[in-house]
């Protein structure tokens, strides 16, 4: 959660300091297309990032052995 | 025209060189198991990863490579280069007056990931440029960047993760900047088996992803909340040969300038097919894909409805280093 927030915090500054500029000249039919396009482009390029492919772990680590903590006999 | 592809030819002649003393992918997760299979017990690495693959999170542990010491290190970065040739059938994403037309967009891309004990961090840039045949005007290009954390490790359980996604926005090849946008992201996703193999690797896949971002922009009638459920299942037909069905429902209320007040419900749907390139036995980076993407916007401000289809196919090249 530190983390998540250490990275976003700085990056929300950053953003919230763009100002938000008056309407240009530029059609804001170009504008809309082209952000749509940019939405569009991020929905398809990340399609296929994650696709199950065989032969790939997907069960939890097992800790080798000698990782694991020794049990304690009773009574000592 | 030659100059505008020479950002992505350069990062495809990168690739090229860098490819020749790599080994392959497939060649070296066989090395670890067998290294893993023949240690004496005690001293076999941990397994690659704790991370089911189908999570976006392809990195971890894929392409694990092993030290004298037996010591395995995940590779963190994957340079992708795309180039659908696609045909949409509504263009300038009009209600009315839709006008046909194809449309090359070759990208390039690279990303890191990076996982660490309850984290995994990853960062993506990428350029994309969108090249239309007969409306010219249309031309448009930009940058991409994807900077995330999730949050724990995935599963059936939802899984938080944040990220900040900026993108820049240009007419033409990067040459008459339009918008910059900046997105922050908090959700959540969940990874479900569907089905497995006898070694349990999954065959069938679905990642549940539910998410609320806030749009700052430099242009204040591109301000947004937007809500977004994606769905995403995947499988493997062969070594060779996988699909994909990509659902995504997403509300955008808008809340600045000339946009104030609107609301947008917008629904996309992805449905492909990837081949990958058999080389000397072994599927090489090389790959071939066939995608219908089919988009629908519906608005309380006129005008702003549209659908449009795009549907094509597309070549690409991934490599992990």
């Amino acid at each position: 959660m530190k983390i998540g927030i250490v990275i976003l915090f700085p990056a929300f500054v950053l953003g919230s300091s763009v100002p938000a500029a008056a309407e240009p000249n530029t059609d804001p039919n170009v504008v809309e297309r082209v952000t749509n396009n940019a939405d569009l482009v991020r929905f398809r390029t990340e399609a296929y990032a994650d696709v199950a492919k065989p032969g790939r772990p997907c069960k939890p680590t097992k800790r080798p052995k000698k990782d694991r903590q020794p049990q304690k006999p009773n009574g000592s | 025209m030659v100059s505008k592809y020479f950002g992505v030819a350069a990062m495809a002649a990168f690739a090229w060189s860098a490819q020749a003393p790599a080994q392959n992918i497939d060649s070296i997760d066989s090395q670890v198991d067998f290294i893993r299979f023949t240690a004496p017990e005690g001293t076999r690495a941990p397994r690659r990863s704790a991370i089911p693959v189908d999570t976006g999170l392809e990195a971890v542990g894929v392409g694990a490579i092993v030290s004298n010491q037996g010591q395995e290190k995940p590779k963190e970065f994957t340079l992708s280069i795309g180039a659908p040739f696609t045909y949409t059938t509504n263009a300038l994403k009009t209600d009315t007056g839709r006008v046909d037309d194809v449309h090359i967009n070759p990208t390039a891309g690279l990303s890191w990931e990076k996982p660490l004990n309850k984290v995994t961090l990853s960062a993506s840039l990428q350029m994309s440029y969108d090249e239309y045949v007969d409306l010219a005007a249309n031309d448009q290009s930009v940058f991409l960047g994807n900077f995330s954390a999730l949050l724990g490790t995935l599963g059936k359980t939802p899984t938080p993760y944040v990220s900040y996604a900026p993108s820049v926005a240009y007419l033409d090849f990067y040459d008459h900047h339009v918008v910059t946008l900046h997105d922050f992201t908090a959700g959540a996703r969940s990874f479900f088996k569907l089905r497995e193999d006898a070694k349990g690797n999954p065959l069938t896949s679905l990642v549940v992803d539910v998410a609320y971002s806030r749009r700052e922009a430099s242009l204040a009638a591109s301000e947004q909340h937007r809500a977004t459920v994606t769905l995403k299942f995947s499988g493997v037909v062969s070594p060779e040969l996988s699909w994909i069905l990509k659902p995504q429902f997403q509300g955008r209320f808008y809340s600045a300038g000339t946009n104030d007040g609107r609301n947008d419900y917008n629904f996309k749907l992805l449905a492909g097919i990837e081949w990958k390139l058999i080389k000397s036995g072994q599927p090489s980076p090389y790959k071939v894909a066939f995608n219908i993407v089919f988009e629908r916007n519906d608005s309380n401000f006129a005008g702003k409805d549209y659908t449009a289809w795009d549907i094509g196919p597309s070549v690409g090249y991934s490599y992990k280093f």
